[in-house]
C-alpha cells in the first residue's frame, strides 16, 4: 500500500516538473509578463492617486489610497499567477485532437493538467508574484505586516489555485461543444478580472453586485488570501473563517467541474473524426 | 520586345483584397459556433471595460477634472479609433507564429507588396463590435455632456479618428515587427497591447516623465485623450489634438518601414 502511494506522488511531481520546464522554456515570456505587471502598477498608482486626490474624503468605502493600491496590485498578481492559460491549452488540445492522447493515459486528466499548471504557477510565483509583492511592499511604504499572516496567505494561495483550476476547467468544458478557443478564454478572463476585485476592489462594488459575487467562487480565490495577508491583528478565528470558505468552495468547484467534465468528454467530437 | 507592364494600381490591390476577404470570411463562417462565441467574447470584453469604469465612478466623481461622461467619451473615441487596426491589421497577431514556422517566406515569394498581402490575409469581423459599441457610447456620452452638436465638431472628430487610428496601427505594427528581430515577438505584442487598457485615463494623472513617455514613445495619449481635447476642452485652444495628425502619419510611416525592413531581411527557417 505504501509503495502505491509513493508512486502516485512521484507521478504528480514529475508532471509538475514538466510544467516547470515548459514554463521556463519561455523565459522571455515571464520577464515580459513581469514588465506588463510593472506597467500596470505604474498606471494604477497614478490613476488612483489622482482619484483619491479629487475625492473629498481620504477613506472611501473603508479603504485609503494605499489600501486600494496594495489590494489591486496583489489581486492582479494573483490573477497573473493563476492564469496559466489552462482554458486556452485545453481548448487547443481539443481542436488539434491531442486531447485523446491525454484522455487515454492512466492518470485522471485533471491531475495531468493540474500537475502541469502547478509547475507553471510555481515559476509564475517566483518570477512574477514575488517581484510584484516586493515592489508594492516598498511602494506602499512597507505597511504590509510580515509575520504569521504570510504563512496563512501562502496556504490560501495554494487553495486558491485549486479552486481557480476547477473554475477554469468548467469553462474549458464549453470548448467541447463550441470550437472556440479565444472566445471562451476571453469571456472567462473578463468575468474573472472584473468580479475578482482586480480592476476595482470589491469594497467599491454596489451592494447588489457584492451579493452576487458572494455566491461565486471569486472571493474565495482572491479576497480570502488577501484578507488573510492584509488584515490588521487578524485572529485565528478570522483565518479559520477564510480557510473554511476556501475549503467549501474547493469542494463545490471540484464537484461541479468533475460533473461537467465527465458529461463533456462523452460528447467529444474531434476535427477530422 | 514589348514588355507588358503590370499595372499595380489601386484597382489591382482592391481586387486582391476582395478575394482574400471573401476567402477569410468563408473560412470563419464555417466554424459557426466559434464565430458566434468570438463575437460574444468581443462584446463582453468591451462591455467589461466600460463596466470597470462605471464601478469607479460609482464611488468617485472626477478624475483629474474629468467627469464620467467625458472619460466615457474618450473611451468611445478610442474604441472607434482601434477598429481599423482590429479589423484590417489583425494578422499582426499571427506574425510571430508564421515567422517561427517559416510560413512567412511565402509572402516574400509573391510579386505583390508583402505588407499588403500579409495584412489582407486576415480580416477580423468581430472587430466590428468595437465600432458599434464605440459609436453607441460616443452618442450616449455626447448627449449627456451637454456640449451641443455641430457639423464642424463631427468633422473634427472624424479627422482626428482617422489619424489616431494610424498611430494605433503603427504601434501594433512596430510591436509585431519585433518578431522579425527577436524570438519573443508574440509576447512583445501582447505586452504592447496591454497599454490599450490605459488609454481612457487622462494623461494628466501621470508625472512629467510618464506623461512624455505615454505621449510620444508609446503614444497612448494620442489614442483618445489628446484628440478629444478638441471637443472636450475647446477653450484651451491646445495644439495637442492637432498633433495627432502629423504624428499619426509619421508613426505609421516609421512602423511600415520597420515592418517591411524586417520582412525583407527574413530569410526563412532554412529549408
Amino acid at each position: 500500500m505504501a509503495v502505491k502511494k509513493k508512486s502516485r506522488l512521484k507521478r504528480f511531481f514529475s508532471l509538475t516538473k514538466t510544467g516547470i520546464i515548459r514554463a521556463l522554456n519561455f523565459r522571455g515570456a515571464f520577464f515580459i509578463g513581469l514588465a506588463g505587471q510593472i506597467v500596470f502598477i505604474i498606471a494604477i498608482f497614478f490613476l488612483w492617486r489622482a482619484i483619491y486626490a479629487a475625492s473629498p474624503t481620504e477613506v472611501v468605502n473603508g479603504m485609503t489610497f494605499k489600501d486600494t493600491l496594495i489590494y489591486l496590485v496583489l489581486a492582479n498578481a494573483i490573477f497573473n499567477m493563476t492564469n496559466v492559460y489552462i482554458v486556452y491549452n485545453i481548448c487547443d488540445d481539443i481542436q488539434s485532437g491531442k486531447i485523446v492522447l491525454d484522455l487515454l493515459k492512466p492518470v485522471h486528466y485533471f491531475l495531468i493538467r493540474f500537475g502541469e499548471s502547478c509547475g507553471m504557477m510555481m515559476v509564475q510565483f517566483i518570477f512574477s508574484f514575488i517581484p510584484s509583492f516586493i515592489i508594492i511592499y516598498f511602494l506602499s511604504g512597507q505597511v504590509i505586516n510580515i509575520g504569521i499572516n504570510l504563512v496563512f496567505f501562502f496556504i490560501g494561495l495554494v487553495m486558491a489555485s485549486v479552486i481557480n483550476f476547477c473554475f477554469n476547467l468548467c469553462f474549458a468544458c464549453f470548448c467541447f461543444y463550441t470550437e472556440s478557443c479565444w472566445g471562451i478564454d476571453t469571456l472567462k478572463n473578463c468575468i474573472v478580472t472584473l468580479l475578482s476585485g482586480a480592476v476595482i476592489p470589491i469594497a467599491f462594488f454596489p451592494d447588489w453586485l457584492k451579493t452576487i459575487v458572494s455566491f461565486l467562487p471569486f472571493p474565495a480565490i482572491f479576497n480570502a488570501p488577501l484578507q488573510m495577508l492584509l488584515g490588521d491583528n487578524t485572529s485565528f478565528s478570522t483565518y479559520g473563517y477564510y480557510l473554511l470558505l476556501q475549503v467549501f468552495w474547493m469542494i463545490i468547484m471540484l464537484a461541479v467541474s468533475l460533473l461537467l467534465w465527465n458529461k463533456s468528454v462523452k460528447a467529444l467530437t474531434i476535427n477530422g473524426g | 520586345m514589348e514588355i507588358t507592364k503590370n499595372k499595380r494600381g489601386i484597382r489591382f490591390y482592391l481586387h486582391i483584397y476582395k478575394m482574400l476577404f471573401i476567402q477569410c470570411l468563408k473560412t470563419r463562417m464555417s466554424y459557426r459556433s466559434d464565430f458566434i462565441i468570438s463575437m460574444i467574447g468581443m462584446v463582453i470584453m468591451n462591455l467589461s471595460g466600460i463596466a470597470g469604469f462605471l464601478l469607479i465612478f460609482n464611488n468617485f466623481n472626477t478624475i483629474c477634472g474629468y467627469n464620467k461622461n467625458e472619460l466615457l467619451f474618450i473611451f468611445a473615441f478610442f474604441l472607434i479609433a482601434i477598429t481599423p487596426n482590429q479589423c484590417f491589421f489583425d494578422n499582426n497577431w499571427n506574425l510571430a507564429f508564421e515567422i517561427m514556422d517559416g510560413r512567412f517566406i511565402i509572402y516574400n515569394l509573391r510579386p505583390i507588396n508583402v505588407f499588403f498581402y500579409f495584412m489582407s490575409n486576415n480580416f477580423d469581423l468581430k472587430g466590428i463590435w468595437r465600432f458599434i459599441i464605440g459609436v453607441s457610447l460616443l452618442v450616449y456620452s455626447w448627449i449627456n455632456l451637454d456640449i451641443g452638436f455641430s457639423v464642424i465638431m463631427l468633422l473634427k472628430l472624424i479627422v482626428l479618428l482617422i489619424f489616431s487610428s494610424l498611430s494605433i496601427i503603427a504601434l501594433i505594427n512596430a510591436a509585431a515587427a519585433s518578431g522579425f528581430f527577436f524570438i519573443g515577438g508574440h509576447q512583445i505584442l501582447m505586452f504592447t497591447s496591454s497599454f490599450f487598457d490605459y488609454t481612457m485615463y487622462p494623461i494628466t494623472i501621470f508625472n512629467s516623465f510618464f506623461k512624455a513617455l505615454f505621449s510620444f514613445i508609446i503614444p497612448i495619449g494620442f489614442f483618445g485623450f489628446y484628440p478629444c481635447q478638441a471637443i472636450l476642452r475647446p477653450e484651451n485652444n491646445s495644439i495637442m489634438p492637432w498633433l495627432t495628425i502629423p504624428l499619426g502619419v509619421i508613426y505609421f510611416i516609421l512602423s511600415y518601414k520597420l515592418w517591411t525592413f524586417g520582412a525583407r531581411r527574413y530569410g526563412g527557417t532554412g529549408s
